[in-house]
This record gives C-alpha cells, sequence and structure tokens, in this order.
C-alpha cells in the first residue's frame, strides 16, 4: 500500500515536472479591444428598424493597423488604404455575423449584411461605423429585444455597458440594460463539456451559447 | 515493465494536454494577427482564465499610461511598472517560452542558476527581438506591403522550427547517447577539476599534465567510464548521489559551468539553441506596445516598457523551471527509496525532450495551418 502511495506520488511529482504549468486557453485571449456603441432604432409606431454600431478600436491596436496598411508610409492611412482595410475587415467579420447577434423569445432575429461599413480616425483611434436592417421590422409584441456586439472567436474584445446603449427615434414606453455573461460560474458548471468542445473543434470556438457573451436588453412595453 | 507503466502515463499525460493544436492565425478581424498558443487542459482552466484576465487589465493599463505619455512623460514609471507585472502574467499565461525553458532543465542536468540564467537571457532575447524587428520595420519595410504581424509571423516559425529541433536533438541524445548525456554532474571537487584542466591541456603537452601527481589519476575518470562509486566518494547528501545522471540541485552552486565544459562546450552551445529558439519568437504585447510608441516618438519608453516586460517574463519563468526542476528531483527522491530512480530520471527526461519536439510541433503546424 505504502509503495502503491509512493509511486503515485512518484507519477504525480514527475507528471508534474514535465508538464509546467502547460499552455494557455481554450479559449483565445483577447488582443483587440473595443468599446462599442449600440442603437436601436425605432420607428414612429416603435418598430425596430434599424441596428446602428460604432466601434473604437484601441490606440494600439489602431497604431498597428495604421503601420501596416500605410502604403506611401506618410505615419497616416489615406482613404484609399483605409478602403483596402475595410475591403478585408468586412469580408473577414462577414463569417462572424458582423459580431452581431439579435435575439427574441432566445430565437436569432435575421438581419441583412451591411451594405458599407465606414471607418475614419479619431485621436489615434480607429472607429468604424456599422448599419444592419433586420429582415422584417420588429414590434416588440414578443418580449425584449437582445442585441450582442461579439466576436465568438474571443480575438477582439467588445466592452459596453447601459451608457452604451440607446434608442433613437421613438423610445416610448422602453427600458434598457446590460448582462454580462458570469465566467466564474459558466466555467465552474461547464469546463469539462467546454475543453471537450474545444478539442472537438478547435478552429471553431464559436457556439459557445449565448450566455458567454454580454447583451445589450431592449425592453419596450 | 514499470518503465512501461512510467512511459505510458506520462504519453496519457501529454496527449491529454496537447492534442489537437489550436490554430487561429487567421485572426477574426481580417487585420492584425491571432497568435497561436498551446491549449490547456482543464483543471487549471479556471486559474488560467485569471491569469489571462489580469493579463488584459494590465494590457488596458499599459494602453492608458501609454496614450497619456504623448502629453505627459511622468506616467513613464507606471508604464514601466506594469510592463513588468504584465511580462510577469504573460509568463505564466499564453507563453509557450516557459514550458521550452523547463522542459529543457528538466531533460537537462542544468544546474539551478545556470537554468535562471537561461529563463533571463530567453526573456531578455524575445524582447531585443521585438525591439529589432520593429526598427527593421520602420526603416527598411514600411510601405512595402508587408505587415508587422507577418514579420513575428516568419520569427515565430522560425522559433518553433528551433523548438522543435531542440526537442528531436534532445530526445536522440537521451536516447542513443545515453553515455554521454550521463557523464557529467559529478565534477564537483577541486581536485577533479583541476586535473579536467590539465588534462585538456595534457592532450597537447604531455609532460605538463604528468607532471601533476595526481593527474594521470583523474584523466581516466574524463573517459565517462567512472562508476556508481566513484560519484559516491565526494557526495555526502545520499539522496542523489546513487542517481546516475540525476540532477543535482543543491550542488551546482560552484562548479555549474565544469560539467559542460567536459563534454566540449556541448552543453554551452546546446544551451544558446534553446534561447534562441525561444527568444527569436517577439513578445507579442511587446510589439503592440513597439509600434504605437516608436509611431508616436515615445522611443525611451517603448524600449524601457519592453525590457521591463522581459525581466517580469524572465523571473517568473525561472521561477516555474525551478519548480518543474524540483518537481523533478522530488520525483526522483520518492522513486529512488525503491530503486526506481534510474528508469524514472530516464523517463522524465525523455518526456521533457518529447514535449519541448511536442511544443515545437503543434505550434509550427497551428502557425502554418
Amino acid at each position: 500500500m505504502i509503495r502503491f502511495a509512493k509511486k503515485a506520488l512518484a507519477i504525480c511529482a514527475a507528471a508534474l515536472a514535465v508538464t509546467p504549468f502547460a499552455g494557455s486557453a481554450a479559449v483565445a485571449h483577447p488582443h483587440v479591444f473595443v468599446e462599442a456603441n449600440i442603437d436601436v432604432v425605432r420607428d414612429k409606431e416603435g418598430r425596430f428598424t434599424e441596428l446602428r454600431q460604432v466601434w473604437r478600436f484601441d490606440e494600439l491596436f489602431s497604431a498597428t493597423i495604421t503601420i501596416d496598411f500605410d502604403e506611401d508610409a506618410d505615419g497616416k492611412l489615406s482613404d484609399d488604404e483605409l478602403a483596402k482595410v475595410m475591403a478585408i475587415v468586412k469580408e473577414s467579420i462577414a463569417e462572424y455575423d458582423f459580431y452581431t447577434a439579435l435575439r427574441v423569445n432566445g430565437k436569432p432575429f435575421e438581419f441583412y449584411e451591411p451594405d458599407e461599413i465606414k471607418a475614419y480616425f479619431e485621436d489615434g483611434k480607429l472607429i468604424m461605423l456599422l448599419a444592419v436592417e433586420p429582415s422584417k421590422p420588429y414590434d416588440f409584441s414578443d418580449g425584449p429585444l437582445r442585441v450582442s456586439t461579439s466576436d465568438t472567436s474571443f480575438y477582439v474584445a467588445f466592452d459596453y455597458d447601459k451608457p452604451n446603449v440607446a434608442i433613437e427615434g421613438n423610445s416610448t414606453g422602453c427600458e434598457t440594460k446590460v448582462e454580462h455573461p458570469d465566467f466564474d460560474s459558466l466555467y465552474n458548471d461547464n469546463w469539462m463539456s467546454l475543453t471537450e468542445a474545444f478539442f472537438d473543434d478547435p478552429a471553431n470556438t464559436a457556439n459557445l451559447g449565448d450566455e458567454f457573451y454580454s447583451w445589450a436588453i431592449i425592453d419596450c412595453k | 515493465m514499470m518503465r512501461w507503466v512510467f512511459s505510458f502515463l506520462f504519453l496519457a499525460v501529454l496527449a491529454m494536454l496537447f492534442v489537437d493544436a489550436e490554430a487561429l492565425a487567421q485572426s477574426s478581424l481580417g487585420i492584425g494577427r491571432n497568435e497561436q498558443t498551446l491549449p490547456t487542459g482543464g483543471f487549471l482552466e479556471g486559474f488560467f482564465r485569471w491569469v489571462r484576465d489580469t493579463q488584459a487589465e494590465f494590457q488596458q493599463e499599459i494602453r492608458g499610461l501609454l496614450v497619456n505619455m504623448r502629453n505627459d512623460s511622468t506616467y513613464a514609471w507606471s508604464l514601466v511598472a506594469f510592463s513588468f507585472l504584465y511580462g510577469v502574467f504573460h509568463a505564466i499565461g499564453p507563453g509557450h517560452g516557459k514550458v521550452v525553458i523547463s522542459s529543457y532543465m528538466v531533460a537537462n542536468e542544468v544546474a539551478m542558476r545556470r537554468g535562471v540564467m537561461l529563463s533571463l537571457m530567453a526573456s531578455f532575447l524575445q524582447g531585443l527581438t521585438a525591439i529589432a524587428a520593429i526598427s527593421f520595420f520602420l526603416i527598411a519595410l514600411r510601405g512595402s506591403g508587408i505587415k508587422t504581424g507577418d514579420l513575428a509571423y516568419g520569427l515565430e516559425i522560425a522559433s518553433y522550427i528551433g523548438v522543435m529541433a531542440i526537442g528531436l536533438w534532445l530526445i536522440w541524445r537521451k536516447l542513443f547517447k545515453r553515455k554521454v548525456a550521463h557523464s557529467h554532474a559529478h565534477g564537483h571537487d577541486h581536485h577533479y577539476e583541476h586535473a579536467h584542466k590539465h588534462s585538456s591541456v595534457g592532450e597537447r603537452i604531455p609532460e605538463l599534465a604528468y607532471a601533476h601527481a595526481h593527474a594521470a589519476n583523474h584523466v581516466h575518470e574524463h573517459t565517462h567510464a567512472h562508476t556508481h562509486h566513484y560519484s559516491d566518494h565526494h557526495h555526502d547528501h545520499s539522496h542523489h548521489d546513487h542517481a546516475h545522471g540525476a540532477v543535482c540541485s543543491d550542488c551546482g552552486h560552484s562548479h555549474a559551468p565544469d560539467p559542460q565544459m567536459l563534454e566540449g562546450k556541448f552543453g554551452l552551445k546546446e544551451a544558446w539553441g534553446a534561447i534562441l529558439a525561444v527568444g527569436l519568437r517577439p513578445c507579442t504585447g511587446a510589439l503592440i506596445v513597439l509600434v504605437f510608441c516608436f509611431a508616436n516618438g515615445l522611443y525611451v519608453a517603448g524600449v524601457a516598457s519592453t525590457l521591463a516586460m522581459s525581466l517580469g517574463t524572465g523571473i517568473a519563468v525561472s521561477i516555474l523551471a525551478v519548480l518543474a526542476v524540483s518537481a523533478k528531483n522530488l520525483a526522483l527522491k520518492i522513486a529512488g527509496v525503491q530503486g526506481q530512480i534510474g528508469a524514472l530520471n530516464t523517463i522524465i527526461e525523455v518526456s521533457a525532450a518529447f514535449l519541448i519536439f511536442l511544443i515545437g510541433f503543434v505550434l509550427f503546424f497551428a502557425a502554418i495551418g
């Protein structure tokens, strides 16, 4: 028995020796930080007709992009240079639903691809403007509209809270709030299946479930 | 028999932690580049998440300080302090450097102090690579269509190939040239060292060597044919010395380089290989900071921040590496009671070498995939 215990102990210590605190994370850590504004547009009848977002990229990432795409090496991005950047961005984030998710009653609410993503620099920050239209107007009869701006690959970390959420147009009877994921309990409950999901489908950390993202909730009576 | 059991247990542990690389080279945004990271096993996920979150907080803090520094340079000291902390958390978190360096130390009989130097040098090289890469980029590559990320990518690939090569080299040496690998770590008394010096001279000027009374006696020991009872003679702590080739953590304090010299600077070259392989991959956090700083003319701040990150990473990696070697020694000590020590030592060392190769392999294919 003692021999066995010693053997087990030796194995544990040895395992520790060759696996020094391995690796990083099932979910990639973000490299880019974006402050997001979410504006829900309601028409006169109080129907949701458009979603407008403002993304303010952090100064460090913005500087990197400036240097990377600065073809004439003048230290800033011209309209042409920025247009090339945005063509790449649009094509790429299209595969991530433009970092945008809409839900009503827990179900996805469809929206059209945006025509154009506008971009400019302000105070050393890359700013993007994105507007999408829902496939049909929503009159809030089925409950609150939930909006999430998030990168399911966790490369970009979007940050927003109640002050970043607004209603444009008819805001009568509407309340907004923002719900953030409770990662502590999420991981405690799910780490086994999360790890499994990750190993089964390493390229796609997407579809972790809605509870892993922040949601702006627009509740209109 | 026990050897195989141990081997399979080790392979299982390795497989659990390292099968299936994550390939996120292309970022979801299309611009900027996502780095490859090693996936983690589940049971430490909570800890890593905390590390990651803390690191992200420090990164945000650094970002705020840098933005302020465009107008007010008094933020410099806070910048250096947070860069240091960022470096520490980077080392505990996603960096692969710590795993490679720790494993290298476990796979080799590297004295603790040497290992600390190894960790620090690899970390500083990572910082210097970042500084050199961004400087070079701004001077020579700006506007060329090549991205900073492309440059970092090239260096990463080189680093991963280097790591793979070192892993393979160590595996080959551990498995097929064990006599050489196990010949050192015994040179702890002065007579021996003395004789060593004379013997190497003696190859060229035999008269000199034989002028010393004890020299001839010790030259014999250099042929790597010494036996265990030889080492027993000049060790007084019994739990270490009956392991042939075991790491002797607390006796490497005064003559650490000597065993390496016995192998004709073999070990030293190899250590440099490890430092280079790890150091070639520039620290991602440093790259981001440097680009911003250099673009805004904050040259001193950028370099200071990078070096502070390197110091933080180096210290953290040193501690982790020392812990890893201590764990190995503990395992040997426990096993030593049952006389399993030789087999276990070999298994640990080969596993560590295999782990190094695996890390290089996984990251390489994640990077090119």
